[in-house]
């Protein structure tokens, strides 16, 4: 019988993968003997300083769910177990480590994501595995801070330079001459971007890009009589919605822009050159509202002569 | 005990469920006994936080400048915020978080509740939108539907026969405020069931910028915007042991109290014309999502679904106002327009070794354009009526499919590559089908510690179905054969990446990036033939001594485009390629940044930055018609500034803040520099010009810190 059990143990193990729940019964290592009040005797000093933590929603004792909630397992729910750390240690003996968080940490980055998912699934972990930020092994506090009183990235005004530390290249779309305002602290990453993951490309946190775009920008929804066909399908084939060098964060600057696509005899197809300019001919194809001059409604049109877009 | 050891491992391996609770947990229980918490700083109940007051003053005026900021006019602003918590005992809390409440980019925030139970959330948010103070225009009713010209108006063929419009021109500004209030709920039934809701109302009101035309000629014009959208977001949460689930309502309301646009002819013609503005619309969207973790390969599959409907019914102006041309009856007074959305993914992820990764995901989204198509017999521009035309109806179908995989050779290497496709197909559009496959790689190494190299490469090869050309009414209306859309066509990328990041020590880091995407479509005749884009940016920190922490970036981005035109006056237009029009942006970047707490023996924090943005734009027409081409002046912009912030901390209460800001942006730009609103013969325009600005804002303020008695001894 005891060799019948164990086949079927083995063979579980092996054709399902589980080799890591038999190496955690292997390890086993214990709770420190007073919880929290052994880690504060030597952390309470530490420097950064770790005990903003009971400012934060992770060091209420009034949520059950929170780590210092009743019965909860304090610093040990995100550090594990902690009696080996906290024990004591041989003369010349390093100090046996904890779970620890960061790129820079010892602790494996799967290993620490694996920690906070393990409450934070339902809020933020539905479509974590397999994004962009999981696949490429970010740790959750590379870009949370849990030990002082307020996040960085939860804010605003402050977690686009949170965001820099690894996009630094998008910092500088900010500064361009027509920019959506993180800069100003108006807007936040956040505002498009779902860093834990969603069904679309580049983290939306709508469905689709052009959902992103409506949340805000309502009134180009539609759907029109007259579409512009690429309006409907991308804002992006037109707009670089981090910031652009043309107004409008156009991709380009009109009539180039629109010469791309359009062709018809007579102006749409002609070279608009600098004889053009002011001092020139002073060509309405190049100037001031240029193209849109006379085709208004270049994000479509809901006028029943509007099928050029100039109602 | 052992036989419920075996039992645990096979029902674990058998459910293949991931354990959903802590991986502490699965250790024995800690004597809770022992585990007091008696050291440890649990708020107390009462007011903590602070609150702050300013005045700042403004040296100069600049819509630019107050872009988004609210500071748009000079003189003196009084502001102020709060960052306050008032905690009830027993979890309750009330919290509020205002910030620049004396300016029109104020926001607040009041959260009450019992966190774990239920959160209230009260919002409030603006922002300004100052688009242009150099604007002057002849009409007057800005901001209404209805635009008038002056009774002694004189109208005339061009702008120069406009004889009543220097007396008439005035000054006025171009903008809108953009306000948000919110209220959030969220429930928290059971440790597995937790509720969420979510209602914000958005409205834009003020003046935008359009234009209106007649046949051969066109003004700039105001459109009042008056827009309200109402959002709704609730979600039904459930997590369950190693899965979890959501099930959501997104909905989106939008309406406009103008719905047409009605203008005098400033030029001879037609008398009046009339626009349509944003019609009022509405999306329901339905969403089901969740995951489910494998003990299998330590697996997990996410994946969700969302159905939703935009729709828009709202009236419809006439064919045209001009009493001269008779006005046929329209197919509809109401557009019956409608597109049902879907959108779908499936992604599974897998760690079959320890050093391996794998993942593929599967993405749909649908664009079912079910609105009405009518044949319309349209007025062009309320000057003359063209040949019926029937509206089309847009719609798309998008299939990504990708696989990837990340594989750790050692402590030093790990290398990733994938493979992702993408199909569109589109309804009443030159190309039916698009598929384009990218193969991409990237390897990082680690030498040690201190230095990581990163490199990523990228190919893709877009081929598109037999590009058609879509009947037009008349000949004058055809594309150039030729032409192929660069958002439709055959299209060739590849793109690189290289960074290397360095931590010589734990006192400093610096990190350095390059990247370059190359675009060819080689297949275009006519059209976009070529987008390369690349960027070198470095950016370092690093701890000075103690705490003074200096930091300093630098970025320059080069975009590059080239295409080719065929122009030509003949109907239609079936010219061979004789033009090229050529884009060279440049955008560089610098900034530094120094920190310095702590001086004063700790009662004096200081805050030093500096920024600039360089930006260049070179365009030019080569072989134009008729001519030898000159390239355009030099498109240039800049932006640079600067802020000292010092805060002294007179006690643990009270900090007084002191600050400088300058901020100076000056701009050369052809579109607009000497385009006065006389300038196009037949265009009459705002005279915008580029506003350059330089603009100083001094700050004096304090902050007051809640905070205990003991605390502050």
């Amino acid at each position: 019988m005891m060799l019948v059990r164990t086949c079927v143990v083995s063979f579980a193990l092996v054709l399902l993968g589980a080799a890591d729940f038999a190496r955690a019964q292997d390890e086993e290592p214990s709770f420190s003997r007073r919880g929290a009040d052994g880690c504060i005797g030597c952390h309470s000093k530490w420097d950064p300083p770790l005990m903003g933590l009971f400012e934060t929603p992770h060091g209420n004792p009034h949520d059950a769910r929170s780590p210092f909630g009743e019965r909860q397992l304090q610093c040990e729910a995100c550090h594990g177990p902690g009696a080996t750390h906290g024990g004591r240690v041989p003369r010349g003996q390093p100090r046996p480590p904890i779970i620890n968080f960061g790129s820079d940490a010892w602790t494996p980055v799967a290993q620490q994501n694996e920690m906070c998912l393990g409450c934070h699934t339902g809020h933020v972990g539905e479509q974590w595995a397999g994004s962009a930020h999981d696949i490429n092994t970010v740790a959750c506090a590379d870009c949370h801070q849990l030990h002082t009183p307020k996040d960085a990235i939860l804010e605003k005004r402050t977690q686009a330079e949170a965001c820099y530390a690894c996009h630094a290249n998008i910092k500088a779309d900010f500064l361009k001459p027509s920019a959506h305002p993180v800069r100003q602290g108006q807007l936040a990453c956040t505002d498009c971007h779902n860093p834990h993951g969603t069904s679309t490309d580049k983290l939306l946190v709508r469905t689709t890009l052009n959902e992103t775009c409506y949340s805000c920008h309502t009134e180009k929804r539609g759907p029109l009589i007259w579409e512009h066909a690429p309006v409907a399908e991308d804002c992006s084939i037109c707009h670089d919605p981090h910031g652009a060098v043309h107004g409008s964060m156009l991709t380009r600057r009109a009539p180039l822009l629109c010469q791309s696509c359009h062709t018809p005899s007579g102006h749409p197809s002609v070279p608009h050159d600098s004889g053009g300019l002011a001092g020139g001919t002073a060509s309405p194809f190049l100037l001031a509202g240029n193209c849109l001059s006379c085709h208004t409604q270049v994000h479509g049109s809901n006028h029943p002569s509007g099928k050029a877009l100039m109602r | 005990m052992k036989g419920n050891q075996t039992l645990k491992v096979i029902v674990a391996a058998l459910l293949g469920a991931g354990t959903a609770t802590s991986p502490a947990l699965a250790q024995q229980a800690p004597d809770f006994e022992q585990w007091q918490c008696r050291f440890c700083p649990f708020p107390e109940k009462g007011v903590s936080g602070s609150v702050d007051a300013s005045v700042l003053d403004v040296s100069d005026d600049s819509a630019r400048f107050g872009e988004y900021t609210g500071l748009d006019e000079d003189g003196v602003y009084v502001n102020g915020g709060a960052d306050m918590v008032y905690r009830a005992g027993k979890g309750y809390a009330v919290s509020v978080d205002a910030r620049d409440l004396g300016l029109d980019s104020r926001s607040i925030d009041l959260r009450a509740g019992r966190q774990g139970t239920w959160v209230v959330d009260l919002m409030w948010d603006e922002i300004p939108r100052r688009l242009d103070d150099t604007t002057r225009t002849v009409y007057s009713g800005l901001g209404s539907d209805r635009l008038i010209l002056p009774s002694s108006w004189v109208r005339g063929n061009f702008t120069s026969d406009l004889t009543a419009l220097d007396a008439n021109l005035r000054d006025f500004t171009l903008g809108w405020d953009r306000q948000t209030a919110g209220l959030g709920f969220e429930f928290v039934q059971s440790d597995r069931l937790r509720y969420e809701a979510d209602w914000r109302r958005q409205t834009k009101e003020g003046r935008g910028l359009t234009w209106g035309n007649f046949i051969g000629t066109a003004q700039d014009l105001v459109k009042p915007l008056d827009y309200q959208t109402d959002e709704v977001d609730a979600a039904l949460v459930y997590v369950g042991s190693g899965w979890n689930v959501r099930l959501g309502y997104y909905g989106s309301f939008f309406s406009n109290k103008d719905t047409f646009l009605t203008w005098d002819n400033p030029f001879n013609g037609a008398a009046l014309g009339r626009s349509a503005l944003a019609p009022d619309n509405r999306y329901h969207q339905g969403l089901l999502s969740g995951s489910y973790q494998f003990a299998t390969w330590d697996s997990t599959l996410n994946a969700s679904y969302a159905q939703g409907r935009m729709e828009q019914t709202d009236t419809l102006a006439a064919y045209t106002i001009n009493p001269l041309i008779p006005s046929m009856a329209l197919p509809r007074e109401k557009f019956d327009g409608r597109v049902d959305t879907t959108a779908a993914n499936v992604r599974w992820t897998a760690t079959p070794i320890d050093r391996l990764r794998i993942s593929s995901e599967y993405r749909y989204n649908e664009r079912d354009n079910q609105s009405g198509q009518y044949t319309w017999n349209a007025i062009q521009s309320d000057s003359f009526p063209t040949v019926p035309f029937e509206n089309p109806a847009y719609g798309f179908e998008n299939r990504d499919l990708s696989f990837m995989g990340d594989y750790r050779f050692s402590n030093l290497v790990s290398g990733s590559a994938g493979w992702i496709q993408k199909v569109r197909k589109r309804d009443d559009q030159n190309v039916n089908r698009t598929e384009e496959d990218s193969y991409w790689g990237r390897v990082r190494f680690r030498p040690f510690d201190q230095l990581t190299f990163s490199a990523r490469a990228e190919t893709s090869s877009r081929d598109a179905s037999t590009y058609q050309q879509i009947p037009a009414t008349g000949a004058g209306a055809q594309q150039n054969p030729l032409l192929r859309k660069y958002y439709l066509t055959d299209r060739d990328r590849n793109a690189a990446q290289l960074q290397a990041d360095i931590v010589p020590a734990a006192r400093g880091s610096l990190s350095v990036r390059y990247e370059r995407a190359r675009d060819r479509y080689d297949e275009s005749e006519v059209g976009l033939t070529l987008s390369d884009y690349d960027q070198v940016s470095a950016d370092a920190n690093v701890q000075l001594w103690g705490p003074v922490v200096f930091s300093a970036y630098f970025s320059r981005e080069n975009y590059d485009s080239d295409m080719v035109g065929a122009g030509s006056f003949a109907v239609p237009n079936l010219a061979q390629p004789n033009w090229e029009g050529r884009t060279r942006d440049r955008h560089d970047v610098e900034g530094l940044a120094l920190s310095w707490p702590g001086l004063a023996e700790g009662k004096l924090d200081l805050r030093a930055d500096w920024s600039r943005a360089d930006t260049t734009g070179d365009i030019s027409i080569e072989n134009p018609l008729g001519g030898a081409g000159s390239p355009f002046p030099t498109l240039r912009s800049k932006l640079t500034g600067m802020q000292l912030m010092a805060d002294y901390h007179l006690n643990p209460r009270w900090t007084i803040n002191f600050g400088w800001r300058n901020e100076e942006f000056s701009a050369d730009d052809w579109s607009k520099d000497g385009v006065g609103p006389a300038t196009i013969v037949n265009v009459l325009t705002f005279g915008a010009q580029t506003q350059d600005y330089d603009v100083d804002v001094f700050m004096i303020g304090f902050r007051y810190n809640f905070i205990k008695e003991e605390k502050e001894e």
